[in-house]
């Protein structure tokens, strides 16, 4: 089921959170708690995953089972509780464990090659719990799981709040995380400020991405009659779209785990405010980038073979990247963009370093930088700015292609923005901003009454997409800092109720499907 | 502890206030119903029925009606009034743009269950049923579009989507009782064309003209499947409703339709789907059968707003004949009667001048 589902929402989440805390109450310390917590995080997910069908649940259940028997093989090796260096083991042994874990890996990366480009079906989730196969794969051979237990290994695959679309957490940082969790005592402020967060990131998900995506689709559904102007928004809506999506499903996630007690590794950090791309890919996807660092960028050598050689290894995982978000040459473009720009922001940065080196003595460089005066930091800001702003257009230009159909598609949308002409008011693109509950209002002003209010819905939500993603805090410090007042308590009910009668048309996180 | 006690009660308030909206949106919901989905219209309420999806099931389940309209956007053109002037029949419309079978199984299903209230209230006189012969293989068990199931079963949890929807409270209850006019429920689903679209002009301006294909489909090809859908979509009420009179009826398409069956090689395939279908139908004593198919206005594309969509004075002109009885097919002799005047208007049609012209 989805976070935005009724039956998510007033059924599922509030049965799980009470029996979370009921478990956590009655059996406050031991291994019987964590037994319990583990058996209801397990069904909790089964249920949670089972609804979206019988198909994609046995895809899960076999993916469980062949990891699992590679899992004890390695366990059988008696690898998983020593590290690899060790001496006691034969050459054999060893010659046995890695042939074990490469056709694991191998099993989990062609299942999901097969699902990704075979045209069958796509398993929800697929990419998220068999990354996270790889990555307990990996870590049982490296010793850095010490002990297998079947429920905390089927918890950690299956908890609900991170399976559909991340974030890609270690088992370990799972596991502490669920300790930690496990140790808590009920909190009623924590469950306003989770309650807060959740009704923030259903909010952006449901009011603002949903409704932008609608008009998103209506523009790559009439490329052919869009004005400039329009093929402009479309191009920059959708990146609010994506933002939105994701940064709200982020954001319920993080709700959730809130109330439990339980910290999710930060998977978004603002990412439009980043000043080049490389800043750009530590805030969007967080553990998706560490994940394709650790276990691409790095086995392929990383940066010790060299400087083409690291710029070679750049582009393989933003090209992987590009085809694990979706097949066809859309996506593969998507990620040569990205690819292109981190190398030569790369490229920049060590030209920088290298001639601040030849340059400034020792220690000049941070005297320099002590003596900003007021015009510096001015200029500081405006560059900074000026690289925020380049760094979205370009982001925004490689979403193009992302969105896309095909590649004609992408480009008929740029020539659209010189084309196009100036449409008239009255444009169907803006008629899906339209809220009834946010027109309602305006019919009772006399804004009615001038041609620009039908595109005022449209303005309003772009002003409130810029001020978001630009201006505001992160939504998850605002949940934890904030002071938790009737007011906090009144927007999170109005935010809550607005959200769930909206529920009523249909939507799906756009994250789920890669 | 203080602090614990203020988010406490903060909780209860943010809990209480939820609950609160959520009874009184439901509570509107339930009272006015403007998908029917619990009882009858309310006296005086401007109901907007413009969904067919959502509110079709309700509408056979709780109005009050002797004789239903069914099929695709063949039949959104009929006026019920002319039913009852015509027939005497107080009839509803319950048609589904684009209806495949099973779209038709399922909506009749709810018109033929007896624990309705409208059943409770009267039985089902007639039934008039726009037969598609295009659609007849499909998937039997396919609708045209995604339903809303919970307003097509009978589990009251679901209805939750129903009741917490702000599209059901602005646009179906609060937008209509600002604008204080209903639809007219004779006319409801009324195609948009206005009359000026019905014309030549804009049949062939926009009219695609599929890629022929080579392979002829074999005559028998399609009537498995046509088969299958009869005997599980359609059929079955037939059988088990000796009392209720139905009209099934072949679409007038306009002569523009069987250039596209040409072009998709299956004109032979085609007319012995027509045949086999007259056939299974004309077992059934309480079957009308009407061919409109070999009407000279097919020939007009004037009286079209695309190859298939013909206007409203044709839709008045079939409830006639279902009260006269012209056009009506009797026999499997008349059916391949007609079926020979078709082959002939199709042969004897100067497509090349109609196709080559600037439109």
């Amino acid at each position: 089921m989805l976070f935005n589902s009724y039956e998510f929402m007033l059924a599922f989440l509030p049965v799980f959170v009470i029996g979370y805390f009921i478990i956590r109450h009655f059996f406050r310390t031991g291994d019987r708690l964590m037994r319990l917590c583990n058996l209801w995080i397990i069904a909790g997910s089964l249920v949670f995953y089972a609804l979206f069908g019988i198909k994609n649940l046995l895809v899960l259940a076999l993916s469980i089972a062949v990891n699992l028997f590679f899992i004890r093989g390695l366990k059988s090796e008696n690898y998983g509780d020593k590290a690899v260096s060790d001496s006691f083991f034969t050459k054999k042994g060893k010659q046995k464990v890695i042939i074990l874990l490469a056709v694991g890996i191998g099993f989990n990366v062609l299942t999901l090659l097969f699902f990704k480009f075979s045209g069958i079906f796509f398993p929800i989730a697929i990419s998220f719990y068999t990354f996270n196969q790889i990555s307990y794969l990996v870590e049982s051979y490296r010793g850095e799981i010490r002990k297998f237990e079947l429920l905390e290994y089927l918890s950690y695959i299956l908890f609900f709040p991170k399976l559909l679309q991340g974030p890609l957490m270690s088992y370990g940082d799972y596991n502490d995380q669920l300790q930690e969790s496990s140790r808590h005592k009920f909190d009623w402020e924590i469950v306003m400020r989770g309650l807060l967060l959740i009704s923030i990131g259903l909010f952006k998900k449901v009011i603002l991405a949903d409704t932008i995506g609608q008009a998103v689709d209506y523009g790559y559904n009439s490329l052919a009659t869009l004005g400039w102007w329009e093929a402009v928004l479309v191009a920059i809506f959708y990146s609010f779209q994506i933002y939105f999506d994701f940064s709200g499903y982020c954001d319920v996630a993080g709700g959730i785990c809130m109330i439990m007690g339980f910290e999710l590794s930060i998977n978004f950090d603002s990412p439009y405010k980043a000043v080049n791309i490389i800043d750009f890919w530590n805030r969007w996807h967080i553990t998706l980038t560490k994940f394709f660092t650790k276990y691409i960028y790095i086995p392929l050598g990383g940066s010790r073979k060299g400087t083409v050689r690291t710029y070679v290894n750049i582009m393989i995982v933003f090209l992987v990247s590009g085809l694990w978000h979706g097949s066809g040459w859309t996506f593969i473009i998507w990620g040569v963009m990205h690819g292109a720009l981190n190398v030569m922001t790369r490229v920049k940065e060590d030209l920088i370093v290298r001639r601040q080196k030849n340059e400034l003595p020792t220690g000049e460089s941070n005297k320099h930088n002590e003596n900003h005066t007021t015009v510096d930091k001015t200029l500081i800001c405006l560059t900074n700015c000026g690289k925020q702003l380049f760094t979205f257009i370009y982001v925004t230009v490689a979403w193009v292609f992302f969105r896309a159909n095909t590649v004609s598609d992408a480009l008929l949308l740029f020539e659209r923005m010189f084309s196009g002409g100036i449409r008239p008011y009255y444009s169907d693109f803006a008629n899906y901003f339209r809220l009834d509950e946010i027109w309602y209002v305006f019919k009772l002003t006399p804004i009615v009454n001038y041609n620009f209010s039908w595109d005022l819905c449209m303005w309003l939500f772009l002003a409130v997409a810029i001020v978001i993603v630009f201006f505001s805090k992160k939504a998850i410090y605002f949940a934890k800092e904030c002071r938790i007042s009737l007011l906090t308590t009144f927007f999170t009910a109005i935010l809550l109720v607005w959200c769930v009668l909206s529920f009523g048309g249909v939507s799906t996180f756009l994250y789920m499907n890669f | 502890m203080k602090d614990e006690k203020k988010y406490r009660n903060q909780f209860i308030i943010l809990i209480g206030l939820i609950v609160t909206v959520f009874i009184i949106c439901g509570g509107i919901v339930i009272y006015v119903d403007p998908f029917f989905h619990y009882h009858a219209p309310l006296e005086g309420f401007p109901y907007v029925v413009d969904n067919q999806l959502s509110q079709n099931p309700g509408m056979a389940k709780n109005m009050k009606y002797e004789g239903c309209i069914i099929g695709s956007s063949m039949t959104v053109n009929f006026d019920t009034d002319d039913f009852k002037e015509l027939l005497d029949v107080d009839t509803i419309k319950l048609s589904y743009s684009g209806a495949y079978p099973k779209d038709d199984y399922n909506i009749l299903s709810i018109v033929f269950d007896k624990n309705t209230n409208a059943r409770k209230n009267s039985d089902v006189k007639a039934v008039f049923f726009a037969m598609d012969i295009p659609t007849m293989t499909a998937d039997t068990e396919t609708t045209k579009y995604p339903l809303p199931e919970y307003l097509y079963d009978n589990n009251y949890l679901n209805d939750v989507k129903y009741l917490l929807n702000k599209d059901v409270l602005l646009q179906y209850i609060m937008r209509p009782m600002i604008q204080g006019q209903g639809s007219d429920l004779s006319e409801i689903y009324a195609s948009w064309w206005t009359p000026d679209y019905y014309n030549i002009q804009w049949v062939m301006h926009n009219y695609d003209e599929p890629e022929y294909v080579d392979e002829e489909t074999a005559a028998d090809a399609l009537l498995p499947q046509t088969k299958e859908n009869l005997e599980v979509n359609i059929l079955p009420f037939v059988e088990n409703n000796p009392n209720t009179q139905f009209y099934f009826f072949f679409p007038p398409y306009s002569i523009l339709y069987w250039h596209n069956v040409m072009q998709e090689n299956t004109l032979s395939a085609t007319f012995s789907q027509y045949q086999y279908v007259a056939e299974r139908l004309l077992e059934y004593d309480n079957v009308h059968l009407f061919y409109f198919q070999t009407m000279p206005e097919t020939l007009d594309l004037n009286n079209y707003a695309d190859y298939t969509h013909y206007k409203p004075d044709i839709n008045r002109f079939m409830v006639k004949c279902f009260s006269d009885g012209n056009y009506e097919i009797h026999s499997l002799d008349e059916m391949e009667s007609e079926l020979n005047k078709m082959w002939d208007m199709i042969d004897s049609f100067d497509f090349n001048e109609l196709l080559n012209k600037e439109w």
